[in-house]
């Protein structure tokens, strides 16, 4: 039996490194923007009948006297902008597409989105909301299925510490990806990126709840063996599991992410690196609190060491608890 | 009796349940094929024959625009909204949009979709305006002392200001057509371009204000009115009313024909509605004396521009005679919601209803279809809060590549589970093969509304459902290994996952609700169309596991030759 718990403080200071990392390319970096929906603006997405330059689309914006746009392009074809609310804004769809046309040439497809401030201020609003409502009902669904044994707030708190763990990491590898790849795929933070966080979090608390279903089932068992064996043995036991479901998911993510719209790329962007996460997170994260919180301790690191994971110290401390 | 009760139950349990899956099966996989057996949960048509399987797809799939707009008035009545939703229904309609969706949203917003719109602004000109059609004339008012005259304000009647002119409404005169004195005029009402709602109007001088109005009311072609017979008139009968009721054909005319600025400083003019006593009743000459439906658009017989003929009531056609004959030389105002479209000078009194010129054919529909469904009872912002345009190639372009991807990604996990599983995964990929007919059957049936983000969540819910597969393989592996038989391993299997299960589908609901409720707030049809499909994704792939699943496993192992424990676990 793999000992998944004896090195349980080397999971939380990787995951930490990582978040940190992250977060500090975020905020030093170039960083995530948020989209319309969130600052308010207009966004627009057009193809053109022919190959052009970017250098035409922008002198299209320019000749409306957008400041602070963002253009970027997919393929030769394809291009991506934000601008900021026209004052007439009213008329701003057909402007735009004025413009477009009359500088880099005739459009085959065009979409127009705009999103006013007030709108934008809500929808910030709604989406702090939506999040927090999402992590009180799990955490209360996740109490009450785990009433029949000892602790079950643990659990719920436990899963809860894995969401935020897998939604942080979701935000530091966007940040680290933005370091590298945004010319590739302009991030940002936008509607259908909060719902692959919402998303995310659904997919994380299923891994979690996995896992934690055959700790609940091998303690109510099996009660002489202690958390560390028990989490352990869980472990193995759901891992087959746990590979399958996200390989699969993954696979069908990485299909619609590569050949799918690209209007959903955020949402698929997020759900990869949340999928991934949310699979390290159940056995690395949400199980290793569980049992670090039973035993009072967290465990070793390699070549530094530090006391837990032995049997009799984790009976001791689970029975004072 | 016992027995019987015995016999019943062991009758129902092999027959009629998978009887009844079979039937419910099938009849998802026949109303994708054909429409008219469609599961009528509802009696909304919105299955649209061109699509795939007849499905309704989203404005981002189809193509179309998505509006919602606010009320001025933060706190409007229910009343008021569903007046205002009454009246751009009317509107949507006459203008021909098929399958229009239009409802009030929280207290104050309406969000209007339109499917397969291409011209936006055209769908924005036709629903954002209030249409307040009204008739009004020059009033002296008199400057109160202390007030200054050029640039003072004054309040009008509420949404009766003259001289708000908003550049995008109304083109710039041409040059040519603007003669200098007006452009040099100081302070003129043109310029002084007040905020939409605030109520202010300059109050230039006596020949400012024709001058100045005369310039700003005199897009090319010219306007004019003119008195109308018919929609039907015979063109000679028209060419004679035109000459004997008449217009502002030039600026210029206009200027010099203002009587010279003989100073009144203490008067200044304002537009003010005209009022006519009919009957004994004051009457207002507004757009509320229109004939309902009258509002046709015709061209003019000599000229062949687009007009907008309307027939006034009785009281109100009395009304406009009184005033025409009271005001012969005087210049009348035709304003749309506050804004003056035409300022003719009336030059014989008008027994008819006046018709309305000097639009293009565009905005003489438009113009005619909102004085047919009526004015709003409260006005709207003009600029949407929220707008979302896409036109038919992206939706086109991306339910193509959705589709695809999804085909391509659904097929990798099946062989996969083929694959790994073996029989089981055999079994797993054919369930899962009903499962997405079941959800598509179920989408067209309701009709639930397919949007991009509705596919993604219906990919993701095609993950539950292989999870489910997943969690009950495990542990059917985990029995057969520990050296069970086929049938009780499959039981065991069952119960043992179905807490996993649950749970885990449990907690993907409540997020499913919570997304709904965020998507409802915005009125974002994008997040809703999610948060629904994974609704029905997650009930749908527990059934499909648990129901489905379950009865193929023991069909297949009902077969001697299949039921050789090596088929089900892995090497």
């Amino acid at each position: 039996m793999i000992n998944f718990a004896k090195y349980r403080a080397t999971y939380f200071l990787f995951s930490l490194g990582l978040i940190v990392a992250g977060l500090a390319a975020l905020f030093l970096g170039p960083g995530l923007s948020f989209s319309i929906e969130f600052s308010s603006g207009a966004a627009v997405d057009a193809t053109f009948m022919n190959p052009t330059p970017q250098e035409h689309v922008d002198e299209a914006i320019d000749a409306l006297g957008y400041e602070g746009a963002v253009v970027q392009g997919f393929g030769d074809r394809e291009y991506f902008l934000r601008l900021p609310l026209a004052e007439q804004s009213e008329r701003q769809q057909l402007d735009v597409r004025n413009a477009l046309e009359e500088y880099a040439g005739p459009l085959q497809g065009y979409s127009f989105d705009l999103v006013s401030p007030a709108v934008a201020r809500e929808t910030v609003r709604n989406g702090l909301i939506a999040v927090l409502i999402a992590v009180v009902g799990i955490l209360g669904y996740i109490v009450y299925a785990f009433r029949s044994i000892r602790h079950p707030f643990r659990y719920g708190i436990a899963a809860i510490i894995a969401l935020v763990h897998d939604i942080a990491v979701a935000f530091a590898v966007a940040g680290l990806f933005m370091l590298v790849g945004s010319q590739w795929l302009h991030l940002e933070i936008s509607s259908m990126f909060l719902v692959g966080v919402l998303t995310l979090l659904g997919y994380s608390i299923n891994d979690t709840i996995v896992v934690f279903d055959r700790i609940r089932e091998n303690i109510l068992r099996d009660t002489n063996r202690d958390i560390v064996a028990t989490a352990n043995y869980s472990i193995m036991e759901s891992m087959g599991r746990s590979i399958n479901t996200s390989f699969t998911t993954l696979v069908v993510l990485l299909a619609l992410f590569l050949l799918g719209p690209v209007t959903i790329r955020d949402f698929l962007f997020v759900m990869i690196i949340g999928v991934v996460s949310g699979t390290y997170s159940s056995i690395f994260t949400a199980s290793q609190v569980i049992v670090s919180w039973e035993t009072r301790s967290f465990g070793k690191i390699p070549f530094i060491g530090g006391n837990g994971g032995s049997t009799s110290s984790a009976a001791t401390s689970a029975s004072t608890s | 009796m016992s027995g019987l009760l015995g016999a019943v139950a062991r009758r129902l349990q092999r027959w009629i349940i998978p009887g009844f899956i079979v039937l419910f099966v099938l009849f998802a996989a026949l109303s994708l094929v054909r429409d008219e057996w469609r599961i009528p949960f509802t009696d909304i048509e919105r299955g649209q024959q061109d699509t795939p399987l007849g499905l309704t797809l989203g404005l981002d799939l189809q193509g179309g625009v998505h509006l919602v707009y606010e009320t001025v008035d933060p706190n409007p009545t229910p009343e008021q909204l569903q007046g205002v939703v009454q009246i751009i229904r009317t509107r949507v309609d006459q203008f021909g949009v098929a399958e229009p969706l239009i409802q009030t949203l929280g207290a104050n917003r309406i969000v209007v979709q339109l499917p397969g719109v291409q011209d936006v602004q055209a769908a924005k000109d036709l629903i954002g305006a209030p249409a307040v059609l009204d008739f009004r004339e020059l009033v002296p008012i008199p400057i109160e002392p202390g007030e200054e005259t050029g640039t003072e304000t004054g309040a009008v009647s509420d949404d009766s200001t003259i001289a708000e002119s908003t550049p995008d409404a109304e083109p710039t005169p041409e040059p040519e057509s603007t003669p200098a004195p007006a452009e040099e005029t100081p302070s003129t009402a043109a310029e002084s371009t007040a905020g939409p709602s605030d109520g202010t109007t300059a109050a230039p001088k006596l020949a400012n204000v024709s001058q100045s109005i005369a310039a700003q009311a005199s897009p090319e072609p010219t306007p004019e009115l003119i008195a109308a017979e018919t929609p039907t008139a015979e063109p000679t009968a028209d060419a004679e009313t035109t000459t004997e009721a008449v217009a502002t054909e030039d600026p210029t005319e206009a200027v010099e024909e203002t009587p010279t600025p003989e100073p009144v400083p203490e008067f200044r003019l304002e537009w003010e509605i005209a009022t006519a006593v009919v009957d004994g009743e004051e009457v207002e000459l507004t757009g509320d004396r229109l004939e309902p439906g009258s509002a046709q658009v015709g061209f003019n017989p000599t000229t062949g521009a687009p007009e907008v003929y309307f027939q006034m009531d009785g009281q109100g056609r009395e009304a406009f005679r009184l005033v025409s004959r009271r005001m012969v030389g005087d210049l009348l105002g035709i304003f749309l919601d506050g804004e003056a479209i035409l300022t003719p000078r009336i030059q014989s009194e008008i027994p008819t209803s006046p018709r309305i010129t000097g639009l293009d054919l565009e905005e003489a529909q438009i113009l005619a279809i909102q004085l047919n469904a009526g004015a709003f009872p409260i006005p709207l912002e003009k600029e949407p809060i929220l707008e979302r345009d896409v036109d038919a190639f992206l939706g086109a372009d991306a339910l193509e590549r959705g589709l695809r991807a999804g085909m391509v990604g659904i097929l990798l996990v099946a062989l996969f589970m083929v694959l790994y599983y073996r029989m089981n995964g055999g079994v797993a990929a054919v369930a899962l093969i009903i499962y997405a007919i079941l959800v598509l059957g179920v989408f067209k049936s309701i009709p639930v509304v397919l949007t991009l983000s509705g596919l993604a969540a219906f990919v993701l819910s095609f993950g539950l459902a292989v999870d489910a597969n997943v969690l009950i393989f495990e542990r059917m592996k985990e029995e057969l290994r520990a050296g069970r038989s086929m049938g009780s391993a499959i039981d065991i299997g069952f119960n043992r996952a179905w807490p996993a299960i649950r749970d885990g589908n449990f907690t993907t609901l409540i997020i499913a609700a919570i997304l709904f409720w965020f998507g409802e707030r915005l009125g974002a049809s994008l997040v809703q169309g999610f948060a629904l499909t994974l609704a029905i994704g997650v009930v749908l792939s527990m059934f499909s596991a648990l129901v489905i699943t379950r009865r193929l496993l023991r069909l297949v192992t009902g077969f001697e030759p299949l039921r050789k424990t090596r088929f089900y676990i892995p090497s």
